[in-house]
């Protein structure tokens, strides 16, 4: 394009423009009021994209800001090229651009109004169909009707721009009564508020571009038509406050950061300017931008602030409270091991004093008799298991839990275990099975405790299999993964998936409350504990209430 | 998450009207291009007098273009 400026005839007697804006002619607020804004859009069009390409508003905010982009550098072309071709092409495209700006504004408000999501097709083609006169046109004298003798005018304009302004109009209305409506119509206080923000933001930066148009139709002084390009800085801001406030569009505080960066960066940019003529009013256009995104910055800090004291006075509360649940909790369990202690030593006594007055140690008891002590050890029996259930947790909540690892048979420890297990098996009707490998299965281990695993989990299908109902005890090698894989399958009452998720914790008894077992509700969290404590892994699988049920253990080898 | 992403994404037929409508705004732009920057089909006013009455000077553009 710069080959083509330098050899097309000159209309006016101007230097060639380097990258086809800058030039000797146009003046310092021309670049100030045009690269400014170009900087702040670009940077807020890109950062935001970045931060989530996917999401539609940010597609459309980076559409938007880069058109506004565009429109800038084809205007400094306008101000800068001496070639009546470049002249009269970027004035005629400019005009599909500047449309672009304003129905993607209107877009942009929709998105927000519809929760940010997309809009029907109907209402795209309805923001669309003003293009179709630009489509029909643009390359026509009905756009630009031809080049001005008077060079500071530029080009002469036709009927299709003046309809552009009326569309433009049409359009701030339009987007007006969209953010009105929706404003009234959504329930989400946070939604409310972003579309306050950013369709205020669009509106006013619509408003005052177009306002910078009308100062053309008037034939007014055109460096009023420069103010114009500062309603991307404003609406700029407005899209930042939103951010810092609704982490809207998703982006983060750094987005904040960097638009304030490239605010900075253009109020620097005035020291490279050699000569600037008005230098109030870009002092002053300069100040108001800096203050009033100072302010939103600086509100949005106190609230950081506020919120972040607040969260720590709540830090603070939790803490203590957190501490006197733990110093509760040791309570609990040094009075939970104090009490099982206690518990057992005179169970001991009553177990083994009922198993002589059983066994007809002091004299024979007649059947009555007999059947009530045994019932007295069978209760001994079971509170003693309680018991020392109680101590294993409270050893393990201690820390206490001492395991001793030795290598041992796990094939030869589950058949002993099903056929001791199977005397219980039978006196309910339920046939309990044992399937092995056939070969030696060593692992290394707490055989004693993870005995207790495995007689925990054949008496739970036991206790949960109705009469005539069977549990299969399963042992298989993995030899892939060294471990090996114990199964307790039964056709019982089976367990509903809720009730699954919290199985394996302290003093739950699944369907054992329902149904009257008698169980402590601990047995399931030790067997978990000792299983995990062996680096194995321990879950249950089952279809629901009456669809049996699957215990599964796996060790390592 | 699938309709997740499609509420936030354009759909199928949304996608194929911005196609259609960008393709239709750039090819307008080309169009001008080659007008302008390749035929020379322009006008260049020399003096303020060589500038035509609007309203009869778009009904000459109008007539030219064979719309009316």
């Amino acid at each position: 394009m710069d080959g083509l400026i330098e050899t097309a005839s000159t209309a006016c007697e101007w230097g060639s423009a380097y990258l086809l804006i800058f030039s000797e002619n146009v003046g310092s607020l021309i670049y100030y009021s045009h690269l400014l804004p170009l900087i702040v859009s670009l940077v807020l069009g890109v950062f935001v994209l970045i931060n989530n390409p996917k999401k539609l508003a940010n597609q459309v905010l980076f559409f938007m800001t880069l058109m506004f982009s565009a429109w800038v550098y084809f205007d400094l072309i306008l101000w800068a090229s001496p070639s009546p071709e470049a002249v009269m092409f970027f004035w005629s495209s400019i005009v599909p651009i500047e449309m672009l700006i304003y129905a993607s504004a209107l877009y942009l408000i929709y998105i927000f109004v519809n929760g940010q999501k997309d809009i029907s097709l109907a209402k795209k083609l309805s923001i669309a169909v003003f293009f179709i006169p630009i489509l029909l046109f643009a390359h026509t004298p009905l756009n630009v009707v031809g080049l001005s003798p008077d060079c500071d005018e530029g080009a002469i304009e036709g009927p299709l721009i003046q309809f552009m302004y009326v569309v433009e109009l049409l359009y701030i209305v339009w987007g007006g009564i969209v953010v009105a409506r929706g404003y009234r119509k959504l329930a989400d206080d946070a939604g409310k508020k972003q579309l306050l923000y950013i369709g205020i933001g669009t509106i006013l930066f619509l408003m005052i571009f177009t306002a910078g148009n009308i100062t053309l139709v008037f034939s007014l002084d055109p460096l009023y038509e420069q103010y114009k390009l500062f309603g991307m800085p404003i609406f700029t801001a407005f899209v930042a406050y939103t951010i810092v406030r609704f982490k809207t569009f998703n982006a983060k505080l750094v987005t904040a950061q960097a638009l304030v960066a490239a605010l900075a960066i253009s109020v620097v940019s005035l020291l490279f300017i050699r000569s600037i003529e008005n230098i109030r009013v870009i002092t002053a256009i300069t100040f108001v931008f800096v203050i009033t995104l100072g302010a939103f910055l600086i509100k949005s800090v106190q609230k950081e602030i506020r919120q972040r004291q607040q969260l720590e006075e709540l830090t603070k509360s939790l803490s203590v409270a957190n501490e006197k649940l733990k110093s509760l909790d040791r309570l609990k369990t040094e009075f939970l091991s104090l009490a099982a202690h206690q518990l057992r030593s005179p169970l001991t006594a009553i177990k083994g004093y009922t198993s002589m007055l059983v066994d007809g140690s002091f004299g024979a008891l007649d059947a009555k008799q007999k059947e009530m002590v045994d019932r007295v050890y069978q209760s001994s029996d079971h509170l003693a298991h309680v018991v020392e259930d109680l101590l294993n947790v409270s050893k393990i909540e201690q820390g206490g839990m001492q395991y001793e690892i030795t290598q041992f048979d796990a094939e030869r420890l589950l058949a002993d275990l099903a056929r001791d297990l199977s005397v219980n098996s039978e006196k309910k009707g339920i046939l309990l099975s044992f399937a092995g490998t056939g070969e030696e299965c060593v692992i290394h281990g707490d055989q004693e405790k993870l005995r207790q695993v495995f007689i925990n989990l054949i008496d739970n299908g036991i206790k949960y299999t109705n009469e005539g109902g069977a549990i299969a005890v399963q042992l298989e090698k993995l030899p892939k993964r060294k471990k090996i894989r114990v199964s307790f399958i039964d056709n019982g009452v089976g367990i509903p998936k809720d009730i699954q998720e919290t199985l394996f914790q302290k003093f739950n008894r699944g369907n054992g409350s329902k149904m009257n077992t008698g169980g402590s509700g601990l047995g399931l969290y030790l067997a978990k504990q000792i299983v995990e404590a062996h680096k194995g892994t321990i879950w249950v699988e089952s279809e629901g209430d009456g669809k049996g049920s699957a215990f599964f253990v796996e060790l390592p080898m | 998450m699938r309709s997740r992403s499609r509420n936030i994404m354009p759909d199928k037929k949304s996608r194929a009207f911005f196609i259609i409508f960008f393709i239709l705004i750039a090819g307008s732009i080309a169009l001008t291009y080659y007008q302008i920057m390749v035929a020379g089909n322009y006008h260049s006013f020399s003096s303020e007098s060589d500038i035509p009455e609007p309203l009869e000077y778009y009904k000459d553009v109008l007539r030219k273009l064979r719309i009316q």
